[in-house]
């Protein structure tokens, strides 16, 4: 995962062309929760035991919610502390497919349900 | 009474939050040694303006808007519900944890790396395009309320 290519395009660009392993471990964690953010969209709406356990803990948006935090910041402290340097492009290229991929995940489920 | 404005505050702090992000944006722009704390405090105003949205738009969704659904879904635009509601409701947990990344990706040296620079463009950019997003499919959600009203009342 660690890639040592650099990206140009700023005049100031000249000391590091890798990301921190704390910013490198945290957007992995974001890329990795946005498509658990959509299986976990995929399982409450077609498996009702899912959706039962998740509103009982008050409302099921809550616990999806909670459960998103949970995921980010747990699999952001994990992967911080792996010593992964991202460059910039790789760190882009991440957040931009992990957005899309999960969003449209979400957005398909639910034109596919409303037309069925 | 309250629940009248505190509809209005959720888009008010997700506008607030989406503009922020635009500001940093700006700033990742013309990154400079000089401009760094004014971009970290954009940064975490986006952060508090999200994260406000989320918790005013919670307290809603929670505890009202049982009712609002139940109109949708009787009205002419049933979609705006089953749709719009339900894909907004959980994309809007990506901006929430782009919007908490972001103080992150800019508390290092933004102006020196160019890869932070690029990674804090991108990751602003995202805050604000999903945001405004959002507020597009909050659009569609009032008006499906609005809409189901009139037909209620015969208009």
């Amino acid at each position: 995962m660690t890639t040592t290519s650099t990206t140009a395009g700023h005049a100031q660009a000249s000391e590091s062309d890798l990301l921190s392993s704390k910013t490198s471990g945290f957007i992995i964690a974001y890329a990795w929760t946005a498509i658990f953010n959509a299986i976990l969209v995929l399982l409450k709406e077609n498996i009702e035991i899912v959706l039962k356990i998740m509103a009982g803990f008050g409302h099921h948006w809550v616990t999806h919610g909670v459960l998103d935090l949970i995921v980010f910041f747990g699999l952001g402290a994990y992967f911080a502390g792996r010593n992964i340097q991202l460059t910039g492009t790789r760190a882009v290229s991440y957040l931009i497919w992990s957005t899309l991929i999960g969003g449209g995940i979400i957005f398909a489920f639910f034109v596919g349900l409303y037309f069925s | 009474m309250f629940k009248d404005y505190e509809l209005l505050i959720h888009p008010t702090f997700g506008v607030l939050g989406m503009i922020a992000a635009v500001w940093v944006f700006v700033e990742a722009l013309n990154a400079r040694e000089d401009n760094l704390g004014r971009m970290r405090f954009a940064a975490k105003t986006s952060t508090v303006m999200i994260w406000l949205s989320y918790l005013t738009a919670g307290y809603f969704y929670v505890l009202y808007y049982g009712a609002d659904k139940a109109l949708i879904k009787a009205g002419p635009w049933p979609w705006a519900h089953s749709l719009m509601m339900e894909t907004k409701e959980h994309v809007f947990f990506l901006v929430l944890l782009l919007a908490t990344l972001l103080p992150m990706v800019v508390k290092g040296p933004v102006d020196k790396s160019a890869a932070l620079r690029k990674v804090t463009l991108w990751t602003s950019a995202g805050i604000a395009l999903v945001a405004l997003a959002m507020e597009g499919a909050g659009a569609f959600i009032s008006m499906g309320v609005k809409l189901a009203l009139m037909a209620k009342v015969g208009m």
